[in-house]
C-alpha cells in the first residue's frame, strides 16, 4: 500500500468547540495592542522630533557664539587674535576699532598655480587636437 | 458558494465580524485538520490556525479575487506552518490517539487504518521537508487539484507534480524501512517466545 493512499484515509480531525471565542477573542487583543501600538509609535515620533528641534537649537545657539565650547576652533581663534593684539597693537583690531569702518578683503587663492609652481618636473606643454571623425584632411599642426 | 464567498470577504474588508465569522466556520475544520497533518501537533495546529484566521481578517484587503478565497487562505496557513517549522524544530507533539473525539465536526471523521502504520506514516510525514509536505498534505489529505496547489504555493504546476512525486516516493521509501523495521521486531519477538 503507497504512503500517499492511506494519507487520504488517516483520520481527520476538525477545530475545538471553543475555536470561534478563542479567535474573537485574540482578535480583539490584537485589535487594543495595534490601537496601543499604533499610540506608541505617535509619541515616539513627537518625542524623537522635540528632542531633534531642541538639540539643534542648543547646538545651533553654541555655533552661533563663537568660543562657547572651549575645544572650539572659534575659541582657539579668538585666543591667538588677543596673542596678536597685545604683540602688535593695531588701530584695526581691538576695542578701539569698533568706531571705525571695517572693510573685509576677500582673498582668492589660486592652488593650482602653487602646485605648478612647486611641481619639480619639467612643465607639461598640451598640444590640442581638433578630432573630427568627418574631416581629418584640414587638420593644420 | 463561490459568490458568496467573495461578498463575505468583501465584507470582511469593510470590517464586518459576522462575515468573518461565516468564513471561519467554513474553513476552520479544514484548515486545522491540514495544520495538524502539516506539523504533527494538534495544539499547535489551532494556533497556528487560529493565527491564520487572524491573518485574513487583518489582511483582508490585501485579497485579490483572482483566485478562490479558499486558495488564499491555504497559503497563510501554508506559510505560518513553514515558518513555524523553521522557527521551532518540533518540540512536543500531542498523538492522534491522545485527541478526545469529540469535536462537533463529525462528518469530518473517517475510519482510521492500522494504528501502527498510522503512526509510522506520521513519522514519515515529519521527516519529509516542508518543501514537500505541503503539496503531499494538500493533495492527498485536503484533495486539493495540482493547479490549486500551485496558485496556493506560488509555484509552477510542473514544480508541484515534481514536488508531490518526489514526496511520495520518500514517504514510500520511509514507510517501507519502518514496516521492515517492525516486522523484524515481531520476528525476534516471536523467535524469543518460540526459545522460551
Amino acid at each position: 500500500m503507497e504512503g500517499h493512499d492511506i494519507l487520504g484515509k488517516m483520520r481527520k480531525v476538525g477545530a475545538p468547540p471553543d475555536f470561534d471565542q478563542r479567535v474573537f477573542y485574540r482578535l480583539r487583543e490584537a485589535r487594543r495592542e495595534r490601537a496601543r501600538r499604533r499610540a506608541v509609535a505617535r509619541y515616539a515620533l513627537a518625542g524623537s522630533a522635540a528632542l531633534f528641534l531642541a538639540a539643534f537649537l542648543i547646538f545651533d545657539r553654541g555655533f552661533m557664539r563663537q568660543g562657547a565650547f572651549p575645544w572650539s576652533a572659534g575659541k582657539r581663534a579668538a585666543e591667538a587674535e588677543q596673542k596678536l593684539e597685545t604683540k602688535d597693537p593695531s588701530p584695526w583690531r581691538g576695542p578701539e576699532a569698533a568706531g571705525r569702518p571695517f572693510v573685509p578683503v576677500l582673498e582668492t587663492l589660486d592652488y593650482a598655480a602653487d602646485v605648478r609652481r612647486d611641481s619639480p618636473g619639467p612643465r607639461t606643454v598640451y598640444i590640442l587636437e581638433q578630432v573630427s571623425d568627418v574631416r581629418t584632411s584640414g587638420i593644420i599642426y | 458558494m463561490s459568490m458568496d464567498e467573495q461578498e463575505l470577504i468583501r465584507r470582511v474588508q469593510d470590517g464586518d465580524e459576522w462575515a468573518f465569522g461565516r468564513i471561519m466556520a467554513l474553513y476552520k475544520d479544514r484548515i486545522v485538520n491540514y495544520l495538524y497533518h502539516f506539523s504533527g501537533d494538534y495544539q499547535k495546529a489551532v494556533e497556528l490556525a487560529q493565527e491564520t484566521f487572524l491573518r485574513v481578517y487583518f489582511k483582508a484587503g490585501k485579497y485579490r479575487p483572482i483566485g478562490p478565497l479558499s486558495s488564499w487562505i491555504y497559503t497563510i496557513a501554508s506559510n505560518l506552518a513553514k515558518t513555524d517549522a523553521r522557527r521551532s524544530r518540533r518540540a512536543a507533539t500531542v498523538s492522534l490517539e491522545d485527541i478526545p473525539n469529540d469535536f462537533a465536526s463529525g462528518a469530518y471523521y473517517e475510519d482510521p487504518v492500522d494504528p501502527g502504520l498510522v503512526r509510522n506514516l506520521r513519522e514519515a510525514l515529519d521527516e519529509l521537508h516542508p518543501r514537500y509536505r505541503i503539496p503531499v498534505v494538500l493533495k492527498d489529505v485536503e484533495g486539493f487539484s495540482q493547479e490549486e496547489i500551485a496558485r496556493i504555493i506560488d509555484r509552477p504546476v510542473g514544480t508541484v507534480k515534481a514536488r508531490i512525486s518526489r514526496g511520495r516516493d520518500q514517504l514510500k521509501r520511509k514507510l517501507e524501512k519502518a514496516l521492515e523495521g517492525r516486522v523484524t521486531q515481531v520476528d525476534s519477538e516471536v523467535s524469543e517466545h518460540g526459545r522460551a
